[in-house]
């Protein structure tokens, strides 16, 4: 038997349906990567399985209990099911060794000693053992959320659901957490994971729920999700998440904003720093010292010049794809764009390019390594 | 802390001493060879004249005058008080009591020669009471047996030492009366010696129940609920108060228990040089706390400061937290009930409240201001201490909640592990200073005849006649006590704060 099984699972609050017909079944041992676009449900499908939120209709069985049933012992089965949240919340009136310490004593009638004793133990696992005696608010946010899980694990529970756990962090403090949460998957404990990251659905989780418009539209082995994906919504995530994509609609672009934009898909993406720099410098080289420059001399207000970037297998790699479609049409050669490079930025591209060429619909392609 | 607290303590009192200076300096003149600003009443036509709150004889000042203008002030001492400072051209009063004032300010105020009307004063009873009559009856004859003009005699005498009042040692088978009296009238009723009620009023109505069968227990009541604490019941007679129509629809009068005048007190021309600063502070100390044990009075009015504050503030607290247990309530009409509590509380003036809460719906039982004082701020602070902590449990993340349910606590673990303490890190200081503002606040129970630390300072004001030395100590003794009571408060504050307490888990082997 499954150890979570949900049927027909439907909420709606007045004019909003958060999820429409849910139906998914979590084995012991398994590592659900829950993904999909924000505000699909994705949530509430997580904060359904341990009744935060009260179902509109549908069953949800967790070790064969009913959640639903009116009769239900909710503290008893939440006890089975530890959640981390995406802003941790430490209980800030206790010492972190006494957050490890409350729920277990006070539910569970361990002793004292056993209690601080496990809760030292946990704290060494997420790597805190020294922060025992701080206060939640001297720690950094990673800090806290590893506080948070070593928490939730102190009820020793059989399954363990995050809600979007990094999403709060740092991007330096994400792989921290995530370190963390790809650890307790080799300890065999259940888990359902929201998340945003994809390198982490795709190498740590044995299953991926791909949720989208309240229901769950696919399901299947990271391999599946994200090479083979039966659905187009699921396809289209997937490239979405996968790739970054920007547009330069004027001749005094917003490069700040692109910049911390790049910066960010980047982190999600896991990539180097060194690449990281590399492809931030090659579409800042490439848009101010070139493009632009050409579109504000030929006096094209709108350029429309579109980037894609996309990361390789590895992230040894990236492909950056650039559409000048106007300024082609405008009767822009490449020559003419070779005669606007200045030394410096010739030599600058030179370094970050390994390969470049034109495809058929005339799109630039360069390989950033 | 310390520090800054000493150092703010000396600027104060320096501030005081400084008031102190200002408002002593008319009284410092000589006393011999006075003029009065007005020889006549005549020449006061459009003047202003001040009263004393609940008596009637603006009414007769305009029978004789065009276009005064009057003042109402809760005692005779408020009056000259506020002649002396030119707030006002005369005071009026029972001429009795005029000639008592001017003696006690010397070289300040003196009376207008001529008494202006004559008056006269009765008992009153609630509409119908069997009492009119038998008053009547025993007055007329102490007024023929002449038991009337020796009282009068004795209570307007120089020599304060003959002035004791009959110890109750009749046998009383009607069993006892309940009289209300101002205690701010001197001679005819006022406090001795640790705040006792005494005066001709009072001995007559000793004399009387006596008379009658009766014991008598006298309550001090401010002039203006006299009339309302008749007519609702909470005592049988008060007096006395001049007879008027308007009064006389409500309440039954006696026949006139002394035929008497009024008078008016004016400045006097000479009421400026000062001298011996010193001299005039300790003697105004002396008549203050010295005469009479007056330091008693004052004493046991800060202790009943103190009672009703401590007893309001600690039921408040426990008001608050009911509160806010009721508005997390599932049941929804609990919540709805307590909303609408606070909405009414925080929106009428507590002093409001508070005679509502004791003519009326206490009107008809007999129970005592102090628990009236008590119920009425702990309603007050009540409410405050609800919102207060229920806004710092608002702030408590909702986050917090759901972790707490989500690792298995119930909905009420949740609030008392979780949410509470944390709150209460909020809350704390804020509820500390709700309570030392609820201290002063407590400073109006003399309008139900609490007799509090400043109603104490009133009825000592009523006797010296001197009004700024009375209100400066008072200042300086609530001032003190706030001070006293901020800090200790801090020190307790300061002990509660978990992030104070050392990073260090107790009775378990730390490896």
């Amino acid at each position: 038997m499954s150890l979570i099984e949900v049927r027909h699972l439907r909420k709606e609050y007045s004019g909003v349906v958060p999820l429409k017909d849910v139906n998914a079944t979590v084995d012991e041992g398994e590592v659900i990567s829950i993904i999909g676009p924000s505000g699909t449900g994705k949530s509430t499908f997580i904060r359904c399985l341990n009744r935060l939120e009260t179902p509109t209709s549908g069953q949800i069985l967790v070790d064969g209990v009913d959640m639903c049933a009116p009769d239900v012992d909710l503290p008893k089965m939440r006890q089975k099911m530890g959640m981390v949240f995406q802003n941790y919340a430490l209980f800030n009136h206790k010492l972190v060794v006494e957050n490890l310490m409350m729920a277990p004593m006070d539910l569970l009638g361990m002793s004292k000693q056993d209690a601080y004793d496990q809760a030292l133990e946990l704290l060494k696992m997420v790597g805190l053992k020294d922060k025992a005696l701080s206060w939640p608010h001297e720690l950094s946010g990673g800090q806290r959320q590893r506080v948070a899980i070593a928490r939730g694990l102190a009820m020793n529970p059989k399954i363990l659901l995050f809600d979007e756990p990094t999403s709060a962090l740092d991007p330096q403090m994400v792989s921290e957490v995530l370190s963390v949460i790809t650890s307790l998957a080799e300890r065999g404990l259940t888990m359902l994971v929201v998340t945003h990251e994809m390198r982490f659905a795709r190498d740590a989780s044995t299953r991926v729920f791909y949720m989208d418009q309240g229901e769950l539209w696919e399901s299947g082995t990271p391999r599946q999700i994200f090479e083979n994906p039966q659905r187009r919504e699921t396809r289209d995530f997937v490239f979405r998440v996968r790739n970054w994509n920007w547009e330069i609609r004027s001749v005094d672009p917003d490069f700040p904003a692109m910049s911390s934009s790049l910066q960010a898909f980047c982190a999600r993406q896991f990539l180097g720093r060194h690449l990281t720099l590399a492809c931030q410098l090659a579409i800042e080289e490439i848009s101010a010292s070139l493009l632009v420059k050409v579109a504000r001399a030929r006096e094209i207000a709108d350029p429309q010049i579109r980037y894609e970037l996309s990361v390789g297998e590895g992230g040894k790699e990236a492909s950056l794809l650039i559409d000048i479609d106007k300024l082609t049409a405008a009767g822009v050669s490449a020559d003419e764009l070779n005669a606007a490079a200045d030394d410096m930025s010739r030599q600058i591209l030179e370094n970050i390019i390994s390969r470049q060429s034109v495809d058929d619909s005339g799109k630039l392609h360069l390989v950033i390594s | 802390m310390a520090d800054r607290a000493i150092r703010s303590l000396l600027f104060a009192l320096l501030a005081m001493m400084a008031v102190a200076a200002v408002a002593l300096a008319p009284a410092l003149a000589h006393a011999d060879d006075l003029t009065p600003e007005y020889q006549t009443l005549d020449e006061m036509s459009g003047k202003r004249f001040a009263y004393v709150n609940g008596s009637v004889y603006n009414q007769r000042i305009q029978e004789r005058l065009e276009g005064t203008s009057e003042d109402f002030y809760p005692s005779l001492s408020e009056c000259v008080a506020a002649v002396e400072a030119g707030k006002a051209d005369g005071a009026v009063q029972l001429s009795y009591c005029c000639q008592l004032a001017v003696n006690r300010r010397p070289g300040t105020v003196v009376l207008l020669p001529e008494p202006v009307a004559d008056v006269s004063e009765g008992f009153f009873f609630p509409k119908g009471s069997k009492l009119t009559g038998q008053f009547n009856a025993v007055i007329k004859r102490f007024s023929e047996d002449g038991t009337l003009a020796k009282l009068e005699e004795k209570w307007v005498a120089a020599d304060e030492s003959g002035k004791t009042l009959p110890e109750q040692d009749w046998d009383a088978p009607n069993g006892t009366l309940k009289f209300a009296t101002s205690g701010v009238i001197e001679p005819f009723s006022y406090v001795g010696e640790g705040g006792q009620p005494k005066g001709y009023d009072v001995e007559l109505a000793l004399l009387i129940a006596r008379e009658l069968g009766y014991h008598l227990e006298v309550t001090t009541i401010p002039m203006d609920s006299i009339f309302a604490s008749v007519d609702t019941g909470k005592a049988d007679f008060g007096g006395t108060l001049t007879n008027t129509p308007e009064r006389a629809a409500i309440c039954d009068f006696s026949e006139p228990v002394m035929p008497t005048t009024i008078s008016v007190i004016v400045k006097s021309k000479e009421a400026s040089s000062p001298t011996g600063f010193l001299e005039v502070m300790s003697n105004s100390f002396q008549k203050t706390f010295i005469d009479d044990n007056r330091w008693m009075l004052v004493l046991s009015g800060l202790g009943t400061t103190i009672l009703i504050s401590v007893c309001a503030g600690a039921f408040g607290l426990l008001l608050g937290y009911g509160i806010v247990l009721a508005r997390r309530s599932r049941v929804r009409w609990v919540g709805k009930v307590v909303d609408c509590f606070q909405a009414l509380i925080s929106r009428i003036p507590i002093v409001v409240v508070l005679m509502l809460l004791y003519y009326v719906v206490f009107g008809s039982i007999d129970i005592a201001g102090e628990i009236v004082a008590i119920i009425a701020f702990t309603l007050a602070f009540g409410a405050t201490v609800g919102s207060t902590m229920w806004t710092a449990i608002e702030g408590v993340d909702v986050i917090q909640e759901e972790t707490g349910l989500a690792l298995g606590y119930t909905r009420w673990q949740v609030f008392s592990k979780i949410i509470f303490p944390q709150a209460r890190q909020q809350f704390t200081p804020q509820l500390m200073g709700q309570f030392v503002s609820l201290v002063k606040d407590t400073a109006i129970v003399g309008y139900i005849s609490v007799l509090d630390l400043t109603r104490a300072s009133d009825l000592i004001r009523a006797r010296t006649m001197d009004a700024f030395f009375p209100l400066i100590s008072t200042a300086v003794i609530y001032f003190l006590f706030c001070l006293l009571l901020s800090w200790v408060l801090h020190r307790i504050a300061a002990r509660i704060d978990v992030t104070n307490r050392p990073r260090k888990i107790e009775g378990v082997d730390e490896r």
